[in-house]
């Protein structure tokens, strides 16, 4: 019980000198050590979304000065056919994206968490895809969907006979499963790890006490492995939908919204009308709309997992 | 870790300031001329800058390159202010009013002569001007013709199409030039990008237009439109001798890709597209447009303007006269990078060079310029988005129309 | 209980052949993409895609794409500036993790939260103003539009948040005892955390350094000179230069993969096992 005692009566006097007590100067010193990443945050981050919110209220091209327009961007979208459609197709991607690769990388998570012979191999080659940038990868896969006898997918159906092959990226119908695929042989072996490092705080204890009771392999999966887990497959989830309302550069590379607007998702057409047709004000109303309803999602998801934990 | 990290960031700083050392002035005045072509694979580039650079030792030309989406990507350049913004730039006819409009390019009257506006023809001279000024130099003027790739014929044995075709004799020969393999197509008869100009030509061969001439008004729900959007539709879908987007794009980027790749038979295109033909070593053969109701052609004025924020237009002044006058635009016209846009330029050598050259001339004489729109822009992004669907097949062309010229009301008005 | 083995090992054979099997689809790709990189544009259009070995061989795509384009320095721009980015991140991160995980003051949790919230922040939503304020500050086409706003981004954030958790987890006695000896906190943190924390700044220096490597919408809209493009935008860039000579455009596409494929083999176990231990997943 000296030691404290120590500490103050030598701070105390030091900080008397000073004027500052040991509470205050540590005070002090935690909003020092945060002050670089705040004021970084404040000028590009939170300044941005209120002036986001501030430009959707006008109309400007850039090179003109911006007028004041209330809320006609606003209706314009509710009107806007194109609007419905990005909205529509970004929902596509989210719905088969997030269960999709969070089941895929969930189960490559499971089985390299066993001793299988070349486990790191395995871990490392799954990964890789994910470390590359989308922008390379979507010119491989190019490659990989080119129609007629150039494209690696139809030569490879046609050695296994199967002969009436799509145009992958060309056909409304196929675009969109097309880009599903890509994205989730980059992008499965990413959230594998993080899944990965979930099962490392499952403690093998549980296990073993389960394979006392006789538990059988599927019976501890279900009952101890994934309901552990529900933290990260949270998280996970998250992360996954926040991905798919991103997707950008695969669009950019691949199909520029297109076919006839089957892959125009709500980060192209934002991108399209910003800088391509220079509405800046219509393209901050779309990103704000897009944001509450991100906001509301994640809301549902946290009030959910609130409730599923009770 | 401390001195490692300190040593780390002192190397970064210099780093980061190296690129702003390089490049200091070296007593000639640089002039940078913004275009969608790469210099070192246009001699009609190179030519002008040699040129020019002999009649103006002091200056010195650069020249860069927005290889796609050249009008987005160059207003984004020019919006964006600051260092990067060219000193002349080139601009297709169909963006000069938006362009204007914004006030991205400065007037030229003050620097333009009346002997120079009357040198021009006057299809040139309207496209130039918006609002009563004028706002260009012309670059050259295009007219469409047909390219055919004579091995492809030869192979079909087809004979070259003559002056006078129908659409139907166009029709006959684009089947006879479609090779399919295992039900695919590997060799097409036909292909078009899918531009508002490409359209265009096509519209007009059938008497009809994008909108009326006063431009309030888009009027591709006439029966004339409408069949000449349907007889493309049939290309692709029906008769399946033009490949789709995908099928075309595999080979390239470029609008001629696939043709330069040798697997498509016939492409109509101007005068510079025989730049890159030539390139490549093809052998290719002009020929007239083929006739639908009438007999047309698209004229197409491309120009060079000067951007707002051009550090020193008087020096980009002299370079567009330069590239506009009677002796730029007879490098132009000898380098093909199209045809000249003054009258005063001689034609005798460059009909003499080829004698397919002269179908270009002539396209001239029956030739309908491209509808510039003041808000060309958004309706031709509305056009070409419905237009999409109906080359999918994703709509006919009788409602992709009706909503157009529906949707095109609002938008024509400026609101 | 012979035939209870005999199933588990027909099992794990089983399951051994789908995983090379998916490494290979995993691997092929890229693998294709190397050996295209050589062939000439009539073997890429020859319909035999499958047929790896390129005949004849053409290195000259490789000099062309250098020519065309300049490879040199987009590696060499995104080099440094995802260098720098990162090394700044590292160092905002964990200064800003350190005090949430040690220090106590008034209004802690919110600013924690906040900050964690930007997470959720979808790019978009900044895209555009952040756009306008380089264009204000005249930082449009400048280094500096690349280098500054980027620090401040989600992987600053994720890197802000493991090193929380990493300090966290160590004990604070060392520097405590320093403190007391009349250290200042700002060299207790430099002198005696940091340097034992080098699993958490390893693991977050290779991560931020592959988002910086493939950042793309971000240096597309700010930087329209070619001379200071970053790799990736340079990559989409030669595209439409190249156009259709895809031999030379897959040996760029190479250019670009290749660096970072030798990193990931050299530092794999960062990749990899470092986000595996260091407590990333739990939230």
């Amino acid at each position: 019980m000296s030691l404290p005692l120590k500490i103050s009566a030598h701070e105390e006097m030091i900080g008397t000198k000073r004027g500052f007590s040991l509470a205050r100067r540590e005070e002090i010193t935690g909003w020092l050590f945060i002050t670089p990443m705040l004021i970084g945050f404040i000028v590009f981050s939170f300044g941005p979304i209120l002036a986001s919110l501030i430009i959707s209220f006008t109309d400007w091209d850039l090179l003109q000065a911006p007028k004041f327009v209330g809320f006609v961007n606003f209706a314009k979208l509710f009107k806007d056919d194109y609007f419905i459609q990005c909205m529509s197709n970004t929902l596509y991607f989210v719905i088969t994206m997030v269960p999709i690769i969070l089941v895929v990388a969930m189960t490559l998570a499971i089985i390299l968490n066993q001793n299988i012979r070349g486990k790191a191999f395995f871990r490392s080659v799954f990964y890789f895809p994910s470390v590359v940038s989308t922008v390379a990868i979507s010119m491989v896969w190019l490659w990989v969907f080119s129609p007629s006898d150039n494209g690696l997918l139809n030569t490879i159906l046609h050695k296994i006979g199967v002969m009436n092959t799509p145009d992958w990226l060309g056909n409304i119908a196929t675009v969109k499963p097309s880009l599903v695929l890509m994205r989730t042989w980059q992008s499965a072996g990413y959230y594998m790890v993080i899944f990965l490092a979930g099962l490392q705080t499952i403690s093998p204890e549980l296990y073993e006490v389960a394979d006392i009771d006789g538990a059988s392999k599927w019976e501890k999966l279900i009952h101890i492995t994934i309901p552990l887990l529900s933290p990260v497959t949270f998280f996970v989830t998250i992360m996954l939908m926040l991905a798919a309302f991103n997707i950008f550069e695969a669009i950019y590379v691949m199909t520029e919204g297109g076919p006839g607007g089957a892959t125009n998702t709500i980060m192209y057409y934002i991108y399209h009308n910003g800088f391509r047709l220079y509405q800046m004000g219509y393209a901050s109303a779309l990103a704000w709309v897009l944001f509450l309803i991100l906001v509301v999602l994640t809301i549902i998801q946290f009030k959910l997992r609130k409730e599923e934990s009770q | 870790m401390n001195s490692f990290k300190r040593i780390l960031i002192v190397f970064l700083t210099i780093l980061l300031l190296l690129p702003t050392a390089v490049g200091a002035p070296k007593g000639k005045t640089e002039v940078r001329v913004m275009s969608w072509w790469n210099y070192l694979q246009s001699k009609p580039l190179q030519e002008l800058k040699s040129k020019f650079e002999e009649s103006n030792p002091d200056i010195e030309l650069i020249f860069d390159q927005i290889p796609s989406k050249y009008a987005d990507k160059v207003l984004t350049v020019v919006a964006g202010g600051g260092d990067q913004v060219p000193d002349v730039m080139m601009l297709a006819m169909d963006r000069i009013p938006q362009f204007a409009k914004a006030g991205a390019i400065q007037p030229l009257d003050s620097f333009m002569t009346d002997a120079y506006k009357k040198s021009l023809y006057p299809v040139v001279f309207d496209a130039l001007t918006y609002n009563g000024k004028t706002y260009a130099a012309a670059r050259d003027i295009t007219s469409f013709v047909m390219f055919c790739n004579k091995k492809l014929f030869a192979e079909a044995k087809v004979e070259i199409p003559k002056d006078g075709w129908t659409w139907n004799d166009f029709l006959e020969i684009a089947k006879k030039l479609t090779k399919f393999q295992n039900n695919k197509a590997v060799q097409w008869g036909y292909y078009f990008p899918k531009h508002d100009d490409a359209v265009f030509t096509w519209l007009i061969q059938n008497g009809a237009s994008y909108t009326t001439p006063d431009a309030k008004e888009s009027v591709l729900s006439k029966p004339e439109a409408r069949q000449a959007l349907q007889f493309l539709q049939d290309l692709i879908l029906k008769h399946k001798v033009c490949p789709t987007e995908t099928e075309a794009k595999q080979f390239g980027t470029d609008a001629s890709a696939a043709f330069l790749a040798g697997k498509v038979g016939m492409q109509a295109g101007g005068l510079s597209m025989s730049v890159a033909l030539d390139n490549n070593n093809m052998d290719y053969v002009m020929v007239p447009l083929p006739k639908g109701s009438k007999q047309a052609s698209t004229a197409f004025v491309n120009s060079w303007t000067i951007p707002r924020g051009a550090k020193n237009p008087q020096a980009s002044w002299k370079v567009i006269e330069f590239f506009s006058s009677k002796e730029g635009q007879q490098i132009v016209l000898d380098t093909k990078m199209g045809l000249p846009a003054s009258k005063e330029v001689d034609t005798g050598a460059f009909l003499k060079q080829r004698p397919d050259n002269k179908v270009l001339v002539d396209a001239l004489s029956y030739s309908i310029p491209f509808q510039t729109l003041e808000y060309g822009a958004k309706y031709y992004d509305l056009s070409k988005k419905n237009l999409e669907l109906v080359w999918l097949g994703q709509k006919s062309v009788e409602e992709a129309t009706a909503e157009i010229d529906q949707k095109a009301q609002d938008i024509l008005a400026g609101k | 209980m012979g035939n209870v083995v005999k199933k588990i090992k027909v099992g794990r054979l089983l399951l051994f052949v789908m995983l090379v099997a998916f490494s290979i689809t995993m691997i092929y790709p890229f693998l294709w993409t190397i050996f295209a990189s050589f062939k000439t544009t009539e073997q890429l259009f020859s319909g035999k895609p499958l047929d790896l070995i390129p005949r004849p061989m053409r290195i000259e795509n490789y000099k062309d794409a250098w020519n065309f384009v300049p490879f040199g320095r987009f590696l060499l721009n995104t080099l440094f500036i995802a260098g720098f980015v990162t090394l700044m991140q590292i160092l905002i991160a964990s200064m800003a993790g350190y005090s949430f995980a040690r220090l106590n003051f008034r209004g802690k949790n919110i600013v924690f939260i906040m900050l964690l919230g930007t997470m959720m922040i979808p790019g978009h939503v900044t895209l555009i103003p952040n756009y306008v304020l380089m264009r204000y500050l005249k930082w449009i086409d400048k280094y500096q539009a690349l280098m500054i706003p980027v620090i401040f981004n989600s992987t600053c954030v994720t890197g802000m948040f493991l090193m929380r958790q990493y300090f966290l987890s160590i004990p604070k006695e060392l520097e405590e005892a320093a403190i007391i000896d009349g250290c200042s906190r700002f060299k207790a943190f430099w002198t005696i955390v940091l340097p034992n924390t080098k699993p958490a700044l390893s693991t977050f220096a290779i991560i931020g350094f592959n988002a910086g490597w493939n950042s793309f919408l971000w240096p597309l809209i700010v930087i329209n000179d070619v001379k200071k493009m970053t790799i990736q935008v340079g990559l989409s860039y030669f595209r439409g230069v190249v156009s259709s000579n895809w031999g030379v455009l897959l040996a760029g596409t190479t250019m670009a993969i290749v660096p970072v494929m030798i990193v990931f083999l050299i530092f794999q176990k960062y990749f990899v096992e470092g986000m595996v231990t260091s407590g990333f997943g739990g939230k």
